[in-house]
């Protein structure tokens, strides 16, 4: 699990914590069952509140991605969905707006938008 | 003859056709042995232990097939041995010869006696054993292909980072399910099956150290095959999951991080905390994709472990950001 975060950035640090472990749920990189690191571990290393940590593990466990088990941590929950069609989606979608130049920021936003 | 042939001639055949030898042997001598065979000698060199010849016609040709089998897992692929498959492989000849002069030996050597109890005494044949058994191990070493020159690896390209950006690579290192699983089960199979037995014919404080030794052994297979392994702004850490063993690279110690192929018993020599070279300590939970880093002082850290690319772009990025910082 490789997890970067960028204190520069105007996304919030607890957010950019749950994308980034959202997205290896997605991609695989974390199989279900397996456990992530312990919050105050995973602060310590990322120089973050062990809060800010714990705040992106509840929500990841509000969106199912992973289970919060007392004494055992956060652990990957069993996958609800087959993500490897959403994932092809993206890449189409990505190589489209590259084609039509569009950058990162204008596809997200264009996304956002078309959720109601 | 190419070196796979002469590693599995050396590590596998030989002992093979030594423990076969052994066996016909036996078997010619049989109408003529005692039954039961003397097969254990008191330190008067007067035979105190008793027993079937089929216990003598089956031991070597078992052990040595046992030891068969890992040697020939031990050699892979048609390159020179390293220093570990050398050691395994010229174990086999000096074990088959040990074992078949000293259990058939012994026994050939009670063909024509009505009683073992008068059974010769087994000290000189253990010093011919030992001798002859030492005799093909240098020989076989000496026969094995020449070591591996090591194959340096290239150092990770370094993963992207922006300028104050903070990143952490996590990554359990386990062995796969197969190895596990035997783990367990030998390990159940012992608990149970020996703490049975003890408690049928044994005092309580038999079984209680018994079971405190499987507890400690236990314990320490765990702790040698699962780790938690990170990468983060102080180096590499790999963290056993019972908490001790630790080993760390800090990352100012950091000389270079990369990807190296890892079969654990031609590198190694097996599995867990193992040397696999002069100052290069193997943390082994399976074979496959590993970091292998470079300190600075010239020592190296290989632990094996899944997405080992990642850990060691990772750990190149960080390490070059702080002699840039320096």
């Amino acid at each position: 699990m490789l997890i970067t975060i960028d204190p520069g950035s105007a996304e919030p640090l607890f957010e950019q914590l749950v994308s980034g472990i959202r997205s290896q749920v997605i991609d695989g990189t974390l199989r279900e069952g397996e456990r992530l690191p312990a919050a105050r571990d995973l602060a310590d290393s990322l120089e973050v509140n062990v809060h800010t940590v714990l705040r992106a593990y509840q929500i990841l466990r509000d969106e199912a991605f992973i289970e919060l088990r007392r004494g055992r941590g956060a652990v990957v929950a069993p996958r609800a969905h087959d993500y490897a069609q959403l994932g092809a989606d993206i890449d189409r979608l990505v190589a489209d707006a590259r084609k039509l130049e569009l950058t990162a920021a204008a596809l997200a936003a264009l996304v956002r938008k078309a959720y109601p | 003859m190419t070196a796979k042939t002469r590693m599995l001639l050396i590590g596998v055949i030989v002992p093979l056709a030594i423990a076969a030898a052994g066996l016909v042997a036996v078997i010619v001598a049989l109408p003529t042995l005692p039954d039961p065979v003397a097969v254990h000698w008191g330190l008067s060199g007067e035979a105190d232990g008793f027993s079937s010849p089929l216990l003598a016609i089956l031991l070597p040709p078992l052990v040595v097939l046992a030891y068969s089998v890992l040697a020939f897992a031990a050699v892979r692929g048609d390159e020179p041995p390293t220093a570990n498959q050398r050691v395994i492989l010229a174990i086999a000849p000096f074990l088959a010869v040990l074992i078949t002069v000293i259990v058939t030996g012994s026994t050939v050597g009670q063909s024509g006696l009505a009683d073992a109890t008068d059974a010769a005494s087994i000290v000189p044949l253990l010093v011919v054993a030992l001798i002859a058994g030492l005799a093909a191990g240098v020989a076989g070493w000496a026969l094995l292909p020449g070591s591996a020159v090591r194959v340096t690896s290239e150092p990770a390209e370094p993963l992207t980072l922006r300028g104050d950006e903070r990143a952490v690579w996590m990554q359990r290192a386990e062995p796969n399910r197969l190895v596990a699983g035997l783990v367990i089960s030998i390990l159940a199979v012992a608990i149970a099956g020996g703490g049975l037995v003890l408690w049928a014919v044994a005092e309580i404080p038999a079984l209680i150290v018994y079971l405190s030794a499987l507890v400690v052994v236990g314990g320490l297979a765990v702790g040698s095959l699962f780790w938690r392994v990170t990468v983060d702004r102080s180096g590499l850490r790999a963290r056993s999951l019972v908490g001790f063993p630790r080993f760390s690279v800090p990352l100012d110690q950091v000389e270079s991080a990369s990807v190296v192929d890892v079969v654990p018993l031609r590198d190694f020599g097996g599995w867990g905390i193992r040397f696999g070279g002069v100052r290069r300590l193997g943390v082994i939970t399976r074979g496959g994709e590993a970091i292998e880093v470079r300190r600075r002082d010239g020592s190296t850290l290989v632990v094996s472990v899944d997405n080992a690319g990642t850990g060691a772009s990772l750990l190149t990025a960080l390490a070059l950001r702080g002699t840039m910082s320096t």
